[in-house]
């Protein structure tokens, strides 16, 4: 239950919500469990544009950018995010995004789908649990560190 | 920005009254002497500071819902539908979202659309737009008091306006509106444009017209109480400072009967202590309940069973005042129709429970919990107050930046945000994370033994999992998550 100031990071990550929308609970819960797992984590917080997540990112040497977006509207607010990263420079950071991603219900496998065609990394459903989320991390960055591909 | 608890002196007061006065056009309409002479003529039964503490005296629990919608002609039909048809002893002007962060260009754009359609835009009634004119035809129009409420990081011109426009009282506060309804603006920037509507109600007192200015310190994400007195105690004494007078202390209910019960009559408590410990003596306060935040239940007879459970919370704690939520805002801002059902709702259950004066006080559980509630609260005050040398805002400032007043879920970058709570085997908030707060070894304690009853009951141990499903479980169908 106790904060961890870690001695070795696991990772940099840039975390925060974006567009207009002010809800904040699922991405705060998730800091504190990214935090106490030995992450460290650059949270920008509410009203964020793409432009915002890939200031950070480079700016913290970050491993990944994790979006949180509940309004629905998230397909419009990420579209050319991964054009803008590869552009900036972050060719190998890794993007992951989760929340209610779009207004109308459907097929998981089709939201999916979408933002993976996006260029995210991981997509996540409502409600997922930062213990999932925290071993693809994990997994990614160690995968990254592998294949020697360096930023 | 050096800012303290020091009451503005009247230069001070009326320099920044005149750049507060041209932010837009209607702030010409603010003549401070006719408008207190307006309050003075205004008949008492109007007035919310007077009824509000009549509620004290008769020993009884009022009504007020939350009200707002954008046009005059509407917000007018609102608030007297509510008057003959809601049950409700207190009116409001919930003010829209974009008038709340001073974008009313937008909000007189987002009017005239209204206008035009008959369909409503604004989320709230444009208070500065209306100015004190329009104020004044809807609050003139209606027999019961009318206050505006909607918690935002500078309320100065709507202070203006919204009280010379006959409103005789405000829900909202530095705090609050600090932790939640901002990204990045300072919390001493925040408290400064309250002093100066809190000088503005104490100017009012001065003349002797009456009026209420209603704290709500923070709202509750599965909160430990002393996570929302000691913010809004403070609240109290930055207000009092300035000169109001009447002050209504908010409880947020959670749903735990004892916790809930526990939290309502010690603040009381704690607040006078802390308000005569700076002399503020001549300052009377008022209990106020209303449901919990967060995600509510989409189907009416869940939150019928809702809105009676916590208005038997808040006649139990003898509140004076009572809020709700309704039955239909799950789906659509609330409709005139779904407010004044849930508010005959909680008329009935007042009426039934409140003769009673069943006395459940003083229980032995619930004089465990406040025990415990004021110790935490006067380490978190006292910590404030040292920081900052005996001056509370100073104290604030500094105490927000190393997490000694912290919030979990905050929209604020600048809160530390390491605590965070998780329900006890009863559904009593309790700290999951105590984060940096100045917390005895037998306090944290106390909360460790109940989360352990929990982990008992769930067969496992208390994690991120548990906390998600506790904040959803209300609106899943009970205190405690049902799988």
């Amino acid at each position: 239950m106790t904060h961890i100031n870690p001695v070795k990071s696991k990772g940099i990550l840039v975390t925060g919500v974006i567009g207009e929308d002010v809800h904040v609970t699922g991405i705060r819960i998730l800091e504190h469990a990214l935090r106490n797992s030995g992450f460290h984590v650059h949270s920008l917080g509410i009203h964020n544009s793409q432009e915002d997540f890939i200031a950070a990112a480079l700016e913290k040497k970050a491993d990944a950018i994790m979006i949180s977006s509940l309004c629905g509207h998230a397909q419009r607010l990420v579209a050319g995010l991964r054009d803008k990263c590869i552009k900036a420079g972050l060719n190998n950071i890794l993007l992951y995004i989760g929340g209610q991603l779009v207004i109308h219900p459907e097929d998981w496998e089709i939201t999916e789908k979408t933002f993976k065609d996006h260029g995210f990394d991981r997509v996540y459903r409502p409600f997922v649990l930062p213990g999932a989320v925290i071993e693809d991390l994990n997994k990614d960055i160690a995968s990254i560190a592998a294949t020697g591909k360096e930023k | 920005m050096n800012v303290t608890n020091k009451k503005w002196p009247d230069d001070y007061f009326f320099a920044e009254r005149k750049k507060v006065l041209a932010m837009w056009p209607t702030g010409k309409e603010v003549d401070l002497d006719e408008a207190v002479a307006y309050h003075k003529k205004m008949p008492k039964t109007r007035n919310a500071a007077l009824k509000d503490w009549e509620a004290k005296e008769k020993g009884v629990t009022y009504l007020w819902p939350s009200l707002g919608t954008d046009s005059l002609a509407a917000h007018k039909e609102l608030l007297l539908y509510m008057q003959e048809e809601g049950e409700v002893d207190f009116l409001t002007s919930y003010i829209d979202s974009l008038t709340r962060n001073c974008r009313f260009k937008e909000a007189e754009e987002e009017l005239n659309k209204g206008k035009k359609t008959g369909k409503a835009v604004l989320n709230g009634f444009p208070i500065v737009i209306h100015g004190v004119r329009g104020c004044r035809e809807v609050v003139d129009a209606v027999a019961l008091p009318v206050i505006f409420m909607g918690p935002t990081p500078d309320a100065r011109l709507t202070h203006e306006i919204a009280l010379a426009g006959g409103h005789t009282g405000y829900s909202g506060g530095p705090l609050i509106s600090f932790w939640n309804y901002t990204k990045d603006i300072p919390i001493e920037q925040i408290i400064h444009n309250y002093q100066y509507t809190h000088r503005l109600m104490g100017y009012y007192e001065e003349k002797e017209a009456a009026l209420l200015y209603c704290v709500s310190g923070a709202m509750p994400s599965i909160s430990p109480p002393s996570l929302m007195i000691a913010p809004e105690i403070i609240e109290v004494l930055i207000a009092a400072e300035q000169g109001v007078k009447h002050i209504r202390l908010n409880g947020w209910g959670q749903g735990n009967i004892v916790q809930d019960i526990a939290y309502i009559r010690t603040f009381e408590e704690l607040t006078r202590q802390y308000l005569d410990k700076f002399g503020y003596n001549d300052v009377r306060t008022t209990t106020y309940s209303v449901n919990p935040t967060g995600r509510f239940p989409t189907d009416p007879d869940r939150v019928f069973a809702l809105i009676a459970y916590f208005t038997l919370v808040g006649v139990l704690a003898r509140v004076q005042g009572l809020g709700s939520r309704t039955i239909d805002e799950a789906h659509h801002i609330p409709t005139k129709e779904g407010t004044a059902q849930s508010f005959r709702c909680a008329r009935m259950l007042i009426n039934m429970l409140g003769p009673q004066k069943l006395d459940i006080l003083d229980l032995q559980a619930v004089n465990t919990e406040s025990d415990f509630i004021k110790r935490e609260v006067k380490a978190i005050l006292d910590k404030v107050l040292e920081m900052g040398d005996g001056d509370v805002i100073t104290g604030t400032k500094r105490a927000v930046d190393v997490g000694i007043l912290d919030q979990p879920y905050a929209t604020s970058q600048l809160v530390q945000g390491r605590v965070m709570g998780v329900k006890d085997h009863e559904g009593a908030a309790r700290f999951f994370d105590f984060g940096n707060l100045p917390f005895e070894h037998d306090i944290k304690e106390f909360h460790r033994q109940k989360i352990c009853r929990r982990q008992e009951q769930i067969g496992k141990q208390v994690d991120y999992d548990t906390v998600i499903k506790d904040l959803t479980a209300i609106s899943e169908g009970g205190i405690l998550p049902l799988s």
